[in-house]
């Protein structure tokens, strides 16, 4: 005699399939039930990717935008890496209370290397061990780099310079994570050639700086 | 039948004080592979498979030839893909599952994560993950090995370094004729018992028993090559007091694993105790080794036979290392 799944709970197959949907709504809505959005921002002006946005009578133009976001629940911990070329939204618990932006210790040395912390990604430093917790590259007219581009791929997860930064976010609303990086793009241009692209000091630096440069508006 | 009998209790009685006496090896940092496991039999059919390299010329076993102790003879720095020399030579890879950290300078923090630096360094195998995982997808041998491994398809970037993974901590080196003393099964020679303790005495502090590393890095003070210009673990920490820091190798089947030193500068192990003798540069102010060691001619001599008794032939000619599937380039 066959026996379906939907025996056990007197269900029709239609009541069921309707059962499942307000079950992953109710799930989506308490578990995830919100957004974190990263807004990433040149003085007051939003960065839209590849358009040129006046800043100290430069002009700037964001190549590329990548950041890790990591939530640790009670429960669990959730990574994701936000692209300014997908989007720069995740969902979160409504019950997380911090977010963490890199990818820390703890978090590197037990890495399995798939999801978003595959390292195909590009944001896992192969000559390095760790992961880039945060990539900003462009042009500006002030590099002296080659095309004028500057490169920041910003981590570190080993003493002295553990670089991630952690924040603490109120529960149960959306957060939207307004990050300045002028002044990151100031400090490199100016202090470092238009180029770190290496864990140490002065990543650690420009993160300190970046971290000075988020709002957290809900 | 009691012949059978009592050659089975000797036998028993045997691996009994073998099993005990075998203790004075320290508890792996890394969990050991099972060698017949369908993860370590992918490791190594990758670790064999030259399709890893952007040209296909190089496989991680170019490098780390398993009748050079897994290390790469002949060369003094390791030959990557399109005839790339590299800035190091490639190291020995012999009970890695004791280690914490990886490469010569340290960088790597798991054998996972060490996996992924040859296969993307320009000057070694030059390739990226997207192509290696694209031509390992379009291989049926590859596709069953891994659904047999993981028991999932198509192959990811967590099989590729698990796999390597698991088979190098696969590659164990215990058999020597020092470990056979150590379980009191041979005596040294009076040779090997002089070198013994100049051993003891000079050079176990770094290269500790029975690892025969202590795992820490070290400057051992030779003159600076202004040609590489190799600062070692400094680039990894920018602690400037470990400029010129390397990882301490193990001495064990160092007969096989010939040239020597990060850069490979010595063909020969007395080229290495004369450096030690006599040729430590002095004006070296992050050296780790602060005197010359007074070694006379016959005690290097009975140093170096102390050194050969650290060679394992079990190591270096285990079938279940090889696939014997792929040529080699010649050396």
């Amino acid at each position: 005699m066959m026996c379906h799944y939907w025996d056990i709970f007197s269900l029709s197959p239609k009541h069921l399939n309707l059962l499942l949907l307000i079950v992953s709504i109710l799930y989506s809505t308490f578990i995830f039930g919100r957004e974190l959005s990263l807004k990433p921002m040149i003085a007051n002006t939003p960065v839209v990717l590849h358009s040129s946005i006046v800043h100290n009578n430069d002009s700037i133009i964001i190549t590329s935008f990548k950041a890790y976001i990591v939530i640790p629940t009670l429960t669990d911990t959730f990574v994701h890496l936000l692209d300014i070329e997908d989007n720069l939204i995740c969902s979160i618990p409504d019950d997380a209370e911090s977010v963490i932006i890199g990818i820390d210790s703890m978090q590197t040395v037990k890495t399995n290397f798939s999801g978003a912390l595959d390292p195909i990604h590009g944001m896992f430093w192969t000559w390095n061990s760790g992961y880039i917790n945060v990539k900003i590259e462009g042009i500006s007219q002030r590099s002296m780099q080659r095309n004028h581009i500057f490169q920041m791929h910003l981590g570190g997860f080993t003493a002295p310079h553990q670089v991630s930064i952690p924040l603490r976010i109120p529960r149960n609303t959306p957060i939207k994570l307004s990050i300045d990086i002028a002044p990151c793009i100031d400090a490199v241009l100016s202090n470092y050639q238009g180029t770190v692209m290496s864990p140490g000091k002065h990543a650690h630096e420009l993160m300190r700086i970046l971290q000075r440069s988020i709002t957290i508006e809900q | 039948m009691r012949h059978i009998i009592l050659i089975s209790c000797s036998m028993f009685l045997l691996m009994s004080f073998i099993s005990v006496n075998d203790e004075y090896f320290p508890k792996p940092k890394y969990p050991i592979a099972d060698p017949d496991s369908p993860i370590v039999s992918l490791g190594r059919e990758l670790f064999h498979d030259p399709i890893l390299s952007k040209d296909s010329t190089v496989s991680c076993a170019s490098c780390h030839s398993q009748y050079n102790a897994f290390a790469h003879s002949d060369h003094a720095l390791s030959h990557g893909s399109a005839d790339r020399i590299g800035r190091r030579n490639a190291p020995s890879l012999i009970n890695l599952a004791w280690s914490e950290s990886f490469m010569w300078d340290g960088a790597s923090f798991s054998l996972e994560a060490q996996v992924l630096t040859p296969l993307t360094a320009h000057h070694e195998m030059d390739n990226s993950l997207d192509t290696i995982l694209h031509r390992l997808r379009n291989q049926t041998k590859y596709s069953n090995l891994v659904q047999k491994a993981f028991g999932e398809s198509p192959i990811q970037t967590k099989h590729v370094l698990k796999a390597i993974a698991d088979y190098e901590s696969t590659l164990i080196s215990r058999n020597s004729r020092y470990d056979s003393m150590r379980m009191h099964l041979v005596e040294f020679t009076e040779q090997e018992k002089k070198g013994y303790v100049l051993f003891k005495q000079y050079c176990n502090r770094c290269h500790a028993e029975p690892l025969f590393t202590n795992g820490q890095f070290a400057n051992n003070a030779l003159p600076v090559d202004t040609t590489l210009n190799d600062l070692g673990r400094y680039a990894i920490t920018q602690d400037s007091a470990q400029i010129r820091h390397f990882k301490i190798p193990t001495l064990r089947n160092l007969l096989y694993s010939f040239p020597y030193m990060h850069d490979g500068r010595f063909k020969r192990l007395r080229e290495v105790l004369n450096h030690y003798a006599e040729g430590i540069n002095m004006h070296d102010e992050t050296r780790s080794i602060k005197h010359l060691i007074p070694l006379s001619s016959h005690d290097i001599t009975d140093l170096m036979s102390f050194l050969h008794a650290l060679t394992d032939r079990t190591f270096i000619f285990n079938p279940a290392f090889s696939t014997k599937q792929y040529p080699q380039r010649n050396q």
